[in-house]
């Protein structure tokens, strides 16, 4: 149990950590500070490079949990030392840039307060129903057993998780080198927590709520500073949840997987990187917005090689472009 | 009809978020946020992309594989274009609920209820669990965790052979059991049409299996000599078999009762 807490305790102070000093980098660019939501989320996105690094070069080498446990152990190390320097670096050269314009927000009305209220009791309901797996289903996937075979013969990719004997035919490179499995058999094998929980409990309400600090940035970035913000970012935040609520009837919708199987790849991506990437986008981050189309690669196959974020990505530069020059032309 | 309700569910949800945007753009114009407006562009845009035959051809001559719209529904971000656009159309709302347009009100919640109901899981849990048949019944996951139980306390990794459901239940509960097959590691699923990965004699005995699920008791003591053949230690069938048979065969059981009442047979190649 207690492992356990100092699991939770890990994943939550590596991501804040290491996030914050990732957008407060970012933030020497564009001059506009990220918030804690936005900090949390980048330091989830580490977390994926981190442990797709430390994957990649186990696969290549040796294929031993304990190897990689090492490896995503010591890049942990440089990483949270060189995040401490920077941070600290960075926090004093951002304080001394204050923002000069401080915008005067007008009191909230009791709609507006009413509402608020309604999206915390829904986002409580949700990481709720995450945490404690009420709509777990594990059809169709076995991150599960691939994490037990893992862990208990301590070598990746030699024993076919779903027989529990050596496989018949060998495993794509392209499936070797997702990471997920990777990550979720290091947790278990260096905190000693059952599988079980790791995959069905712990990491589902980790992404879950990164990708709810998500949701709030990319609120923030539309709604912040104008007219009835409390009011259209809690229906945001409302509205998101019972799209992942309401979209439970079939496995192709998306959202799916959002409630179900919070902990596979595919789920991250449209909970945690699309919403992301889209923030980061809105906040002109460009650069920046490259990681969530790399972290799709680590964490699911990119269907046909094509990539969702890498599509969002190509898409919406242009979109833009297209939107501003329109406006541009109608004002002429 | 369920699948029919499955398009209708993904194509609501997309249907009520560009209406939603409509909407938006519509009453407020200029005025929209030009990010909101790129961003339903782009899911236009994708959408087309999604339904010409066109793009289907032109994938399929690049990349050599033909692609199904559901696979590749993610390249529109569904549910924040759907976050966008409720909340900037109940932004608007907002503001017109407080300068007494209640019509308008009226109309877009009705939209809004009008999705809520298409999109329909939220009342109905049954249909919600329909297509989960690889979830194991109490019964069948209590036998699976007994005999996890007993591999782990014997220190060696039994040889199991049980339906379906048994033998997903098993390795999610134990990586100490091993089965004569398990659900393929492509698609997750426990599929006949799986051509090449197990012989044809192994999915003779799982079709023998799922018979055996239809009543058919009497194939119990050949699918549990054929198991034994292939290297199973333990043969788990249902309850209903005959158990003179597995006598008459010379075969060792033990009856299993679940704390639900359903009840197994496991026969046993050899082992305590």
């Amino acid at each position: 149990m207690a492992k356990t807490v100092l699991l939770i305790l890990f994943l939550i102070i590596v991501a804040f950590f290491s996030g914050r000093t990732l957008m407060l980098f970012s933030a020497l660019f564009t001059k506009k500070k990220a918030d804690v939501f936005t900090s949390f989320c980048a330091g989830s996105l580490v977390i994926l490079c981190v442990s797709f690094v430390s994957h990649l070069l186990t696969i290549t080498r040796s294929g031993l949990i304990a190897d990689e446990k090492s490896l995503a152990g010591i890049i942990m190390v440089v990483l949270m030392t060189a995040s401490y320097f920077a941070f600290v670096v960075l926090t004093v050269v951002m304080g001394k840039a204050k923002d000069s314009v401080k915008v005067k927000r007008k009191p909230a009305g009791k709609t507006a307060v009413l509402i608020a209220g309604l999206a915390v009791i829904a986002v409580l309901i949700a990481v709720f129903t995450v945490t404690f797996g009420l709509w777990v289903n594990s059809t169709g996937d076995e991150t599960l057993e691939t994490v037990r075979v893992f862990v208990k013969g301590n070598v990746m990719y030699s024993i076919d998780p779903l027989t529990g004997s050596s496989y018949a035919e060998g495993v794509p490179m392209r499936y070797k080198i997702l990471c997920l499995t990777g990550l979720y058999s290091v947790m278990s094998a260096a905190f000693g927590t059952s599988p079980e929980v790791i995959v069905h409990n712990i990491m589902p309400a980790f992404w879950f709520i990164s990708g709810l600090c998500t949701m709030f940035a990319l609120s923030g970035s539309l709604y912040k500073g104008k007219e009835n913000e409390i009011f259209k970012r809690s229906v945001f935040m409302i509205s998101v949840i019972l799209f992942a609520y309401a979209a439970d009837l079939s496995s192709y919708a998306q959202g799916f997987s959002v409630l179900s199987q919070m902990w596979t790849g595919t789920a991250v991506r449209i909970w945690v990187l699309i919403p992301f990437l889209l923030y980061l986008l809105f906040e002109r981050k460009y650069i920046t917005a490259l990681l969530p189309v790399l972290c799709e690669a680590f964490i699911c196959r990119t269907q046909y090689g094509i990539g969702f974020c890498a599509c969002i990505y190509v898409l919406f530069v242009p979109c833009m472009f297209a939107v501003r020059r329109f406006k541009c032309l109608k004002a002429s | 009809m369920i699948h029919f309700r499955e398009c209708i569910v993904l194509n609501a949800s997309l249907f009520v978020s560009l209406i939603a945007g409509y909407t938006v753009l519509k009453k407020t114009g200029r005025k929209t946020d030009d990010r909101i407006k790129a961003l339903l562009l782009l899911a236009c845009i994708s959408f087309v992309l999604l339904i010409f035959p066109v793009s289907a051809s032109v994938i399929r001559i690049v990349f050599g594989t033909y692609y199904d719209v559901p696979d590749i529904w993610g390249i529109i971000p569904l549910i924040p274009l759907g976050g966008v656009c409720v909340s900037a159309m109940a932004g608007e709302l907002f503001k017109d609920f407080s300068g007494e347009k209640k019509s308008t009100v009226i109309l877009c919640s009705a939209f809004l209820a009008a999705a809520v109901l298409i999109c329909g899981s939220l009342g109905t849990p049954e249909e919600t669990m329909a297509g989960r048949s690889e979830n194991a019944s109490i019964g069948e996951a209590e036998v699976a965790q007994l005999i996890c139980d007993r591999s782990r306390d014997s220190g060696s990794a039994y040889v199991v052979l049980a339906n379906d459901d048994i033998t997903a239940a098993l390795h999610t509960l134990s990586a100490d059991v091993v089965t004569l097959y398990g659900r393929d590691m492509w698609d997750g699923r426990l599929t006949k049409n799986r051509l090449g990965t197990y012989s044809q004699e192994l999915r003779q005995l799982r079709d023998d299996l799922l018979k055996m699920e239809d009543n058919k008791f009497y194939l119990a003591p050949e699918v549990c000599r054929e198991g034994f053949s292939f290297g199973a230690d333990i043969v788990v069938v249902p309850g209903g078999c005959d158990p003179a048979s597995f006598e008459a065969e010379g075969l060792y059981y033990e009856e299993f009762t679940a704390s639900n009442g359903e009840r197994f047979y496991l026969v046993y190649g050899g082992i305590l």
